[in-house]
């Protein structure tokens, strides 16, 4: 009848005997950790409407730098969104049917799979970027084509979609769920798109918001493959650190983030970062 | 070896943050050696009356916690030399079965030898000496709790606090220890206090009970004197089974089962055989009667069915009678 | 029973995988025996100074983020995770919020902090008369990395707090524990899997990551900048192929380790 043990009460409870000198130690550490994490993006947001971030806030706050960016950097905004997308339809078609083999197939030959396609987060995007360059670098107009870059955030977000499918497939226990539907006489596609599909619904959100989030910011392949025609913003971003003045990279940074905190909200409320077990590309 | 102590609460209360009374100001004292089971439905105060007298929680200002003529109120609990059990056994995971048994040695700073010979001691009183090599997850639950009782043991101290150790396991195995455990603490005489919400538990285990409910002392007593002479309506109706006969100016009567006996229809009140259950040695018969819904137990392998008409007899010295409502709030404790 | 269906449910996949990444991987691992040393091309972190010298300071650097990361997070973690108090929900988002901020933008992040205009040397101007800036040089990227890991391992170890069942430390102090001795016996023990496993993903991270260190300065001498000089720059592609794929190696092993240790704890960290 009684299953696991219960832990005991609330983890947090006021005991009476706790020391008030190691309460204010650890509220004073975790707000320094706290400060450190958030200072530096209120002072990008706020040099990105500042008319002169060297005078300060008293110089007046202004929309130019933003106005700035939007008309020197347009283009890579547009290609960085087109590419979230198409990263993200590509991961889709690509990822939640390989998803469903991994479940329906538990083994070693699976495992090894998913090891394989989990590789791109484990191996520095560097090392990913030049290797593409050597053998497709000279195909055809691959190099000059956004496509190039398109395949290298396939290649790096697909295991996040993957990983985010398989472990609501594995939640709701989706073999089961099969079972039930090909004893009703449904035939594999059908259950794959009628049954399995819509359960992993969740999943499919969760590892949407991760690809595109992590394609937005995508850097270490994006820098190396890319050319300049074609740009994406975090390319761009880098671009105006080295050669811009403060207030214009700044602002470039607050329609970096207007992009991406909505996001990073979107997937904290999901319940975390349901992603696989490597590295957040830089 | 343990040197048995008196404990003493006096005037202890605990209000949470938010205003709430988990506990109302409450003296208690358990004597040396003695095995007290704090009892009560969930919320009713008694696990939050054992972390008082433990030390892990500090009683609201006023209270005091002895342990014989040591006034231990602010200490914590790692400055009061007991033992501490857990529903959830709180063994460490990343040390073995006989360190784990003498970890509390271990922080005494005792001499290795010493501190096996004592940890082997105490494994041998729990029955788990053969498990000292053993990791946490290989061991089922109940060899879980003897361990958790050896290592809480092994440190010899002052009082003994378990909260709900039994409650984890399942049916079976349950009785068994917790005959074991009463037996070994009496053996031990280590002062115990014993939270549980389990009055067969509370029976078997206890020298006295203390039930309790909403942050309140409702009686203390043997298990004899609670479940004869229970002091009120609440710990009549919780502690055992009970049958409401009709209630007369402003008093509720209350019968237990045993003291009611089936009669030939005609006789006594009259009944309807609602239900029966076979249980062996008795029978358990539902009844709906001209004085509400009752249950008696028939020892003399009567055949009834649902739907026969039957009478029943109330033996009238074992009535209890009680005010309707129980007393209104304020209450000194 | 594998059938049909299953081998066109992977082959999509599977296929994408082989031409742009096995492919790939397997040309720049031949291009990198290529050069005038050949194969030992991949031993030249061990053979050439200037390659060990960059290896030793990447694997220091890294360490030293780990290390510190590990010890700040868990610190701050276990803080949150005892005390309930009014606005603690505010500042759990905030040591959050940059979870998953590109390297490139947190390099500026560090700048506007450390740089030459930055808040730090403001700060120290005003203070002491003396313009106190890092940004730009291994300190820079250290709290680069720091930044970039803190966030990720608070989020694993406060997991991993949340599982620990509070009766265990209550246990150890019956027994006569000091918070030390809890700390030691019961707490880091119960956490080890998500300190090694979160460690190990800051660990991989501050070895191979790019955008940051280049948006700081092209001259600091860890792995992935020269890796990217010596290909763009020199046109050196055996040696760069070799020495991203003795990194990636490093990663990747790194990576092992997490997931032997981490399982769901890693998942978490993303």
């Amino acid at each position: 009848m009684r299953g696991a043990p219960l832990p005991s009460k609330t983890p947090a409870r006021r005991t009476g005997y706790g020391s008030r000198l190691s309460f204010a130690a650890g509220l004073a550490l975790t707000l320094a950790i706290a400060g450190f994490l958030i200072l530096p993006a209120i002072l990008s947001m706020l040099a990105g409407v500042t008319a002169n971030y060297f005078r300060g806030l008293s110089s007046g706050l202004t929309l130019r730098w933003v106005g700035e960016v939007l008309a020197l950097y347009s283009d890579t905004i547009v290609l960085t969104l087109g590419l979230a997308l198409a990263t993200l339809a590509t991961t889709l078609v690509l990822g939640v049917p390989a998803a469903w083999f991994l479940v329906r197939n538990p083994g070693r030959a699976s495992r090894a799979i998913e090891e394989l396609l989990t590789l791109p987060i484990a191996v520095p995007g560097l090392a990913i970027a030049l290797a593409m360059i050597l053998v497709w670098g000279g195909v055809g107009d691959l190099r000059t084509s956004w496509v190039f870059i398109l395949i290298g955030h396939v290649l790096f977000t697909l295991p996040f979609m993957m990983r985010a499918v398989v472990a609501n497939l594995q939640a709701i226990d989706a073999r089961t769920l099969e079972e039930g539907a090909a004893s009703l006489g449904a035939g594999p596609w059908r259950r794959f798109l009628e049954v399995i599909v819509p359960n992993a619904r969740p999943g499919i959100l969760a590892g949407s918001l991760m690809v595109v989030t992590l394609s937005v910011g995508e850097f270490n392949l994006t820098w190396m493959l890319h050319t300049p025609l074609t740009k994406t913003l975090p390319v761009g971003l880098a671009d105006a650190y080295a050669s811009m003045r403060l207030e214009v990279a700044s602002a470039y940074t607050l329609v970096f983030f207007v992009m991406i905190i909505p996001l990073l909200v979107a997937i904290q409320w999901l319940g975390g970062l349901g992603a696989p077990g490597g590295k957040a590309r830089r | 070896m343990i040197d048995p102590t008196r404990i003493e609460a006096r005037a202890c209360a605990r209000t949470y943050p938010n205003g709430t009374r988990a506990l109302h100001p409450t003296d208690l004292g358990v004597e040396p050696g003695e095995r007290l089971v704090l009892l009560g439905p969930s919320g009713c105060g008694k696990t939050t009356m054992l972390r008082i007298l433990s030390g892990l929680d500090r009683p609201d200002p006023g209270g005091r916690v002895l342990f014989g003529d040591d006034d231990v109120t602010d200490r914590p609990i790692e400055r009061r030399n007991v033992g501490m059990v857990f529903q959830s056994y709180a063994l460490f995971p990343n040390m073995c079965v006989a360190q784990n048994v003498a970890y509390g040695l271990r922080l005494k700073g005792l001499p290795r030898a010493e501190r096996e010979a004592r940890a082997a001691h105490y494994m041998r009183l729990c029955r788990i000496e053969a498990l000292g090599a053993r990791r946490i997850d290989q061991l089922s639950g109940g060899q879980r709790q003897r361990v958790a009782l050896a290592r809480a043991l092994a440190a010899e101290p002052r009082a003994l606090f378990l909260d709900e150790p039994l409650t984890a396991l399942d049916a079976s195995l349950r009785e068994t220890l917790r005959e074991e455990i009463g037996a070994l603490l009496a053996e031990l005489s280590v002062t115990s206090v014993y939270v549980t919400h389990d009055q067969v538990e509370a029976m078997a285990i206890a020298d006295r009970i203390v039930v309790m409910s909403a942050g309140r002392i409702e009686q203390i007593g043997t298990p004899r004197d609670v479940y004869e002479r229970p002091q009120n309506l609440f710990v009549a109706t919780f502690f055992g089974e009970t049958n409401r006969l009709p209630d007369t100016d402003g008093r509720t009567h209350l019968v237990r089962p045993e003291h009611m006996r089936l009669v030939p229809p005609g006789e006594g009140i009259a009944a309807r055989v609602v239900a029966t259950t076979y249980l062996g040695a008795a029978t358990r018969v539902t009844l709906d009667s001209e004085a509400g819904p009752m249950r008696v137990l028939d020892h003399e392998a009567r055949r009834l069915a649902p739907g026969d008409a039957i009478g029943v007899r109330v033996d009238e010295s074992r009535v209890m009678t009680f005010p309707t409502q129980p007393a209104p709030e304020p209450r000194p404790s | 029973m594998r059938t049909r269906f299953d081998l066109l449910l992977i082959l999509p996949a599977g296929l994408f995988a082989l031409a742009f990444f096995v492919v790939p991987m397997a040309r720049l691992a031949l291009v990198g025996a290529s050069g005038p040393e050949g194969l030992g091309a991949y031993f030249s972190v061990v053979t050439n100074a200037r390659h060990r010298e960059v290896m030793l300071a990447t694997l220091a650097l890294s360490a030293a983020v780990t290390v510190a990361t590990l010890v700040l997070a868990t610190a701050a973690a276990l803080f949150l995770a005892r005390h309930r108090f009014p606005g603690r929900g505010l500042l759990v988002a905030m040591l959050t919020f940059p979870l998953a901020f590109p390297g490139v933008v947190i390099g500026f992040m560090i700048i506007l902090l450390a740089g030459r205009q930055g808040l730090i040397g403001q700060v120290s101007d005003a203070l002491v008369g003396d313009k106190i800036v890092f940004a730009y040089s291994m300190a820079g990227l250290f709290t680069g990395y720091l930044y970039f890991s803190l966030p990720r391992v608070l989020i694993t170890v406060m997991s991993g707090v949340e599982t620990i069942d509070p009766a265990m430390a209550e246990a150890a102090r019956s027994l006569g524990a000091k918070p030390w001795h809890v700390l030691r016996d019961v707490t880091l023990p119960a956490l080890k899997p998500a300190l090694v496993a979160s460690g190990a993903i800051a660990f991989a991270t501050a070895m191979g990551a790019f955008g940051t260190a280049f948006t700081l300065a092209t001259d600091i001498d860890v792995m992935p900048m020269l890796i990217y000089t010596e290909f763009t720059l020199q046109a050196n592609f055996a040696t760069a192929g070799a020495l991203a794929i003795v990194l990636g190696l490093v990663t990747w092993a790194a990576l092992l380790v997490a997931r032997a240790f981490g399982g769901a704890s890693v998942a978490a960290a993303g």
